[in-house]
């Protein structure tokens, strides 16, 4: 009886996992296009990409590639080819707000993708406080308060993301982390509808507060989760910072997209046999473009950085 | 509301029209001698003339007589034909007693219904047909997993419930047992069902040509009657398996009067999996239990009424954990879900010559509960993450339905009846997040419970005419009233049309249906999470179409052989949008669903019965394609559904090695499921406007593309599965021993699919849930 009941185990437990090869139907060529965030005052850089099909090495080697952005107070101008992929528009070349930039990627005369953005004018946003509470269930939170001075006469789209700035004497680096972690969402938010994919940036549109002045509250908890290190010293003295940007349309939606592109990737982590998103997964779903190509595109945004102060 | 007037009235006219003289008619009930069980599809034959009829689910039999001496020939297969006179304006009971000898395995009937049993939009199978194929999984013979050998009726992946028929999904099917609505009747992932062979008396499953008393669901019908209980003595048998042990009783509380029949089943895996963890060490904490019981009161107050009262409770568990991960990270994976019905019912039968009704009163209620924890800690940083996510799904049903049937002569019959329904949904989502144990994020997307009201009202007339066309022409008119909005009514014309010639049967149908709940599905690549909400002003009910033509060549009587083509549509179908999915989103259910989607199922269907002295050979072969379109979803253009199976192959035979010992067989071959994979792969850079802001240069992220959904196809689904009966007469009773072997060459069938990247390569991977698995089952009776 022993021996039956062995076998049954054995039988219960085997985990048959077994791999299948791969073999989708992607035998078509590769999508060339490229990608960029262009902005005003900085170097807006564009990358050009391809696709590949998946585990293919990558090769990227589109030197030979001619890009060329125009608009209408300006000549077109071509990009310069950087390295990798990468290229950078001529100094000469000066992005102004408002303007409809028009991008092109030439293969010799071919034209193989093309996309058009604005730079939205730069946002407005004032009395930035933050406060820190003990919640209920013996938790710390922290509750960011602004106000939004919505332009008029147009649709706006905003990004919020909430910093933390320190510089740190003793390793002579700039620390800058970010909080994402809500607690306690608002109406705003919540009519996005994405906070659950997870996001690093908090997109919105003005749809709730069109033409007025919105007051933006959130609370969240009191970890951090995103954070980058930078060599040296920055303008900034310590203390809690809100990045703001105006985003075009096609900003919000391709990074709406992003969102949740990335929560929902079909492809898994390799820590992990069995994830969160392996067991409740959602259609998964291609990036928002303004690329004639299918991928890629250009998108506009300005932003401001301004200190949140104690209440 | 105009529209639907004009459709009544233009329909009543019709029937009037058709409706002929009453002439002289002889109605009764066919009994089994010994038991008093009503017999089901006796043939019933005037001596005198050619006409016949067959009783119906209560033994009922109207039959038209030319003289009023007539004799009636009664034939049914394993009782003894009997020919004997009628009287007129009484119901007469016919006691049939079973033949002696050692029964021929084929099924015989009169010729005339045996074509018309060909109809593959209908089948209609007894016990006994139930019996002889019956798949034993874990020693446990189950009735829904034996319908999968029929063409058109399949399962979805290894170890998920539900049947997916003509290309529906596995809510669009209605469930009942005499009469009254089992919302999920599946047991442990669908392997076995709440319908136990030994409660059953007959099984009545249509894929098209819907009758018209039939609304609710939009692909198919599952008309399930249970027995009524031995009216002459006690029957008592037990059984114990690999996976459940039961007990069935059945008798009379006073005799030929008062009768019940009772069935309990509990699984004893997780007894026995207690135990083995103790042998072996074994610290795995997968475990499965299930329990059920019907139970069927009979009260025959005199020929012409009858009451009968009528239970079911039935509760699902399973747990299935994962560990995983490496130096840095490990990953624990709870997975728990629950499921039950409660059914209670009580009908009334009245039978009167040539007029039959029956009325129910019903309250069933269908709870479903996922409770999945996941839990991720980062060895290095000493960071943990735990997410817990709560699903909970309830459905509650509180029924009145009358259905009564008149038979004017033998070409006329009228049928007509209504219902009315009070639905209660209440879906409801829960996620919490914890770090380091404490609670930093909490989302209850608690909807607020939905009642509707479903009022239905049907009539149907069948009539054969001249050249021996028969068709049945019906109307259900159904109205749907959610609290607060006026109500909206669903016309569902219904059509049959058979038509004998000398070597063929050819039928034509179309059917228009209606269905009231959807079930919630994730389109993506997971474990299966469903959850059942309301139709709702942004989720109106589904409809379908279905037209068939089919027919059924006279070979020889020992051979059966029918073929069917379809085509359906579905509309109003609703799934999670893009990126969205039953968790990950704080917004109502109806916010993250597309609706508004189309479904296009065709498909050619095939079935073949051969009866060769002791083998009995059933082959069913169906080819469709199943296609799903919506506007926001693969860019509006139709994509494959997740199981759009362009073949199904089933081959079931049975042999009768001797009067103590049979063997059977099924293999099933079924194209492999869709699945989203990426077309191909970019760069892009990463949105996250911290490190852009800082100038840094720019984080470099991966991105996919998906130039479709459900674009890959995965490998076939197919097994062997071999069950040796031993049974054996005692002084006392009978007993029967069974050793089966499922899955006899070790097919590792897909549970779940799904993508990994391991040392830089993509790879996919299948997880199956049952290799070979040998049971055994003994069943004693007396």
């Amino acid at each position: 009886m022993k021996k039956y009941y062995l076998l049954l185990l054995t039988i219960l437990n085997l985990s048959c996992i077994q791999e299948i090869e791969i073999n989708p139907d992607t035998d078509e060529s590769s999508i060339t296009s490229f990608f960029s965030l262009i902005t005003i005052g900085k170097n807006n850089k564009i990358r050009v990409v391809n696709t590949k099909r998946i585990n293919d090495l990558i090769d990227v080697n589109n030197g030979h590639l001619k890009l060329i952005v125009s608009s209408k107070n300006n000549l077109s101008v071509p990009f310069e080819w950087f390295e990798n992929g990468n290229y950078f528009v001529n100094d000469t070349f000066i992005f102004a707000p408002n303007e409809m930039y028009d991008i092109k990627l030439y293969n010799d005369s071919n034209l193989i993708a093309h996309a058009k953005d604005y730079i939205p004018s730069s946002p407005f946003v004032s009395d930035a406080y933050v406060s820190y509470i003990i919640a209920n269930d013996g938790n710390d939170r922290v509750i960011f308060d602004c106000k939004i001075l919505d332009e008029e006469n147009k649709a706006n789209y905003y990004e919020f993301t909430f910093l933390n700035i320190q510089y740190d004497p003793i390793l002579n680096e700039t620390i800058f982390s970010a909080n994402f972690d809500v607690s306690r969402s608002n109406i705003v938010l919540d009519n996005e509808g994405d906070l659950g994919n997870k996001p690093v940036g908090f997109l919105f549109s003005d749809q709730l507060f069109k033409d007025s002045t919105y007051n933006f509250n959130i609370e969240m908890n009191a970890t951090q989760q995103n954070y980058y290190t930078q060599k040296g010293k920055t303008t900034y003295s310590n203390g809690n910072y809100l990045l703001v940007r105006s985003i075009s349309k096609n900003y919000f939606d391709f990074n709406k997209s992003w969102n949740a592109h990335n929560y929902n990737r079909v492809i898994r982590n390799s820590n992990l046999e069995f994830d969160i998103s392996t067991i409740f997964p959602s259609v998964p779903s291609s990036l928002y473009t303004n690329s004639s190509a299918g991928i890629g595109g250009i998108y506009g945004y300005q932003e401001i950085i301004i200190p949140v102060k104690k209440k | 509301m105009k529209l639907t007037i004009r459709w009544s009235i233009a329909y009543v006219l019709a029937l009037t029209a058709f409706i002929g003289q009453a002439q002289i008619i002889a109605s009764g009930r066919v009994f089994d001698g010994k038991n008093k069980e009503p017999l089901i599809g006796v043939v019933v034959r005037n001596c005198s003339a050619s006409n016949g009829a067959v009783t119906d689910y209560l033994g009922n039999f109207n039959i038209m007589l030319n003289n009023l001496d007539s004799l009636l020939i009664f034939s049914y297969l394993g009782y003894k034909t009997d020919t004997l006179p009628i009287k007129l304006n009484v119901v007469n009971n016919i006691f049939l007693d079973e033949v002696n000898e050692e029964l021929s395995p084929i099924i015989v009937m009169a010729s005339k219904q045996s074509w018309n049993a060909s109809n593959i939009s209908k089948i209609s199978l007894t016990q006994s047909d139930l019996t002889r194929h019956m798949n034993y999984l874990f020693g446990e013979a189950d009735v829904l997993k034996t319908l999968q050998i029929l063409p058109g009726i399949s399962s979805g992946n290894e170890g998920t419930s539900g049947l997916y028929v003509r290309g529906g999904n596995v809510d669009q099917n209605l469930y009942l047992l005499d009469d009254a609505e089992i919302l999920n009747p599946t047991h442990l992932g669908g392997f076995f069902s709440a319908y136990d062979i030994d409660i059953v008396k007959s099984v009545n499953i249509y894929k098209g040509g819907f009758p018209a008393k039939y609304s609710g669901r939009v692909s198919s019908i599952i008309d399930i009657k249970m027995k009524d209980g031995d009216a002459k003595k006690w029957s008592k048998k037990f059984s114990i398996g690999t996976l459940a042990s039961k007990i069935f009783i059945e008798g009379p509380l006073k005799k030929d009067k008062t009768t019940m029949v009772l069935n309990a089943r509990r699984s004893i895996l997780d007894v026995l999996y207690g135990g083995l963890k103790k042998i072996s060490g074994n610290n795995t904490n997968n475990s499965f239990g299930v329990y059920d019981l019907n139970f069927k009161l009979i009260q025959r107050l005199n020929k012409t009424n009858e009451l009968s009262f009528q239970t079911y409770l039935g509760k699902d568990a399973y747990n299935i954990s994962f560990d995983g991960g490496n130096e840095r990270v490990a990953s624990d994976t709870d997975y728990n879900v629950k499921w039950g019905n409660r059914m209670i019912a009580i009908s009334w039968n009245y039978i009167r010559p040539t007029l039959n009704a029956k009325s129910i009163v019903s309250f069933d209620d269908y709870r479903y509960f996922i409770n999945g924890s996941f839990k991720v800690e980062n060895k290095i940083d000493k960071i943990s993450t735990l997410e817990i996510v709560k699903i909970q799904s309830s459905i509650k049903n509180f029924t009145f339905k009358t259905n009564w049937s008149k038979y004017f002569n033998q070409n006329t019959t009228l049928s007509f009846g209504a219902s009315i329904k009070n639905q209660y949904t209440n879906p409801v989502t829960n996620y919490e997040q914890f770090k380091n144990g404490k609670s930093v994020l909490k989302n209850e997307y608690n909807n607020k419970g939905q009642t509707g009201l479903i009022a239905s009202a049907f009539t149907e007339l069948n009539k054969k005419t001249i050249f021996d066309l028969e068709f049945i022409i019906g109307l259900n008119i159904s109205s749907y009233i959610i609290s607060g909005n006026k109500p909206k009514f669903y016309v569902q014309p219904r059509l049959k049309l058979n038509k004998e010639f000398k070597a063929i049967n050819v039928f034509t149908s179309y059917s228009k249906m209606a269905q009231f709940t959807h079930l919630l599905s994730s389109n993506g690549n997971g474990f299966p999470s469903d959850s059942w909400v309301p139709s709702t002003l942004k989720a109106p009910p589904s409809t379908s179409h279905q037209i068939s033509v089919g027919a059924s060549p006279k070979i020889t009587k020992n051979i059966e052989l029918s073929a069917e083509i379809y085509y359906k549509t579905l509309d109003n179908l609703i799934v999670f949008k893009a990126g969205s999915s039953i968790i990950n989103s704080s917004l109502n259910w109806e916010d993250k669903i597309e609706n508004n989607g189309i479904g296009r199922i065709k498909g050619l269907e095939i079935y073949g019965k051969i009866n060769i002295q002791k083998l009995e050979l059933i082959v069913s072969y169906d080819l469709s394609k199943n296609t799903s379109k919506f506007t926001l979803i693969n860019e509006g253009r139709p994509f494959p559904s997740k199981f759009d199976r362009r073949h199904e192959i089933a081959i079931a035979p049975s042999f009768k090695i001797n009067k103590n010992i049979s063997v059977n067989a099924l293999w099933v071959y079924n194209t492999g499921q869709k699945l989203t994979i990426p077309s191909y792969t970019y760069k892009v850079i990463a949105t996250n406007g911290l490190f852009d802001t800082m100038d840094s240069g720019y984080t470099i992220r991966d991105a996919e593309y998906y130039k479709s959904i459900n674009n890959y196809q995965a490998p076939a689904y197919h097994r062997l599965d071999v069950n040796l009966s031993f049974n054996k007469k005692l002084k006392k009773g009978s007993r029967t021993f069974n050793i089966g072997i499922y899955n006899i060459y070790n097919r590792i069938n897909p549970y779940l699919l799904f993508l990994q990247n391991k040392n830089d390569k993509v790879r996919l991977y299948k997880f199956g849930l049952f290799p070979i698995l040998p049971s055994i089952n003994y069943v004693r009776s007396f």
